[in-house]
């Protein structure tokens, strides 16, 4: 828990004191094409979400980080779950924690990404 | 409190060299997938039944109706309510062979009361049902096995009178 906070409050102090050039575009790259090949599983978790709330749909934003060195995806939270379903919520924590990038980073990223979840038409 | 402004501080690294801060927002990740094909009703009206698609669970050895078959109830209640043309349903409660035939016919008579009870209770007129109970008289599969044996555990609602088709009509 005071790890946690102590981090939150490094990445505040980070991005409001120092700024910084964030991401680079080749980082932003492998972290969307990270995502991208997560496309499958997480459509497992949204598929078994529907088998109980057939209207299941919305926004979903998940943070985490991005281990130096390894570029495994770590430290998994859910910041915004307009699907309310705990089942699905674990499910895509659990398929974003199997993700590394492709090109590991001497830094620890912090990352915030949106998944948006519809059912097809 | 001073560890964790130390640690946030180490976090943060000197001219922030240890954690990089994503500063533009990501494009959404789109998810989509196919709605499963809608749960088949449990309940159904046949020329000369309701025939419900799982079984009304009772306590052990009891009528007590466990709160599982409740949903299950509603939908039958419902149906009734729709459709009434059905003038007199028989309740009916069946057991296995298992025990004495006599226990068996007064359990599932009192099975059958309870469902017609609860019926009752979500609106259906008392006097448009009446309750039987079977015993082991009525199996519907061998009571040698045990899959047998809890087909033959059932409630059942068979129609015995009804008339024309009649149009409900709901208030707003």
């Amino acid at each position: 828990m005071n790890s946690s906070l102590a981090i939150s409050l490094g990445v505040a102090l980070c991005a409001a004191g120092c700024g910084g050039a964030g991401l680079g575009a080749d980082t932003r790259a492998d972290i969307s094409a990270r995502m991208t090949s997560a496309q499958q599983p997480i459509a497992a978790c949204y598929h078994a979400g529907l088998k109980t709330n057939r209207k299941l749909g919305g926004t979903m934003v998940v943070a985490f980080a991005a281990a130096p060195d390894t570029g495994q995806f770590q430290d998994i939270q859910v910041t915004r779950d307009e699907l309310g379903d705990p089942g699905v919520r674990q499910c895509v924590i659990d398929a974003v924690g199997k993700l590394k990038l492709a090109r590991p980073q001497a830094t620890r990223l912090a990352i915030s990404y949106p998944i948006h979840f519809a059912p097809n038409p | 409190m001073r560890h964790l402004l130390f640690a946030a501080l180490v976090a943060a690294g000197p001219g922030c060299s240890l954690i990089t801060v994503q500063q533009q927002p990501f494009p959404p990740l789109e998810i989509r997938a196919e709605r499963p094909p809608p749960a088949p009703p449990r309940v159904v009206l046949t020329a000369s039944s309701v025939a419900i698609g799982e079984k009304v669970q009772f306590a052990t050895g009891t009528a007590e109706i466990l709160p599982v078959s409740h949903g299950l109830l509603d939908e039958v209640a419902k149906l009734l309510t729709d459709n009434p043309q059905i003038e007199l349903l028989q309740v009916e409660g069946h057991t296995d062979s298992t025990g004495t035939a006599a226990l068996n016919r007064r359990l599932s008579q009192q099975r059958a009361e309870s469902v017609m009870k609860y019926l009752a209770s979500k609106g259906v007129v008392a006097g448009r049902m009446q309750a039987k109970g079977f015993g082991p008289d009525k199996p519907i599969a061998d009571n040698a096995s045990d899959d047998g044996r809890e087909k033959n555990r059932r409630v059942e609602f068979n129609i015995l009178k009804q008339g024309p088709k009649k149009t409900v009509v709901r208030d707003e």
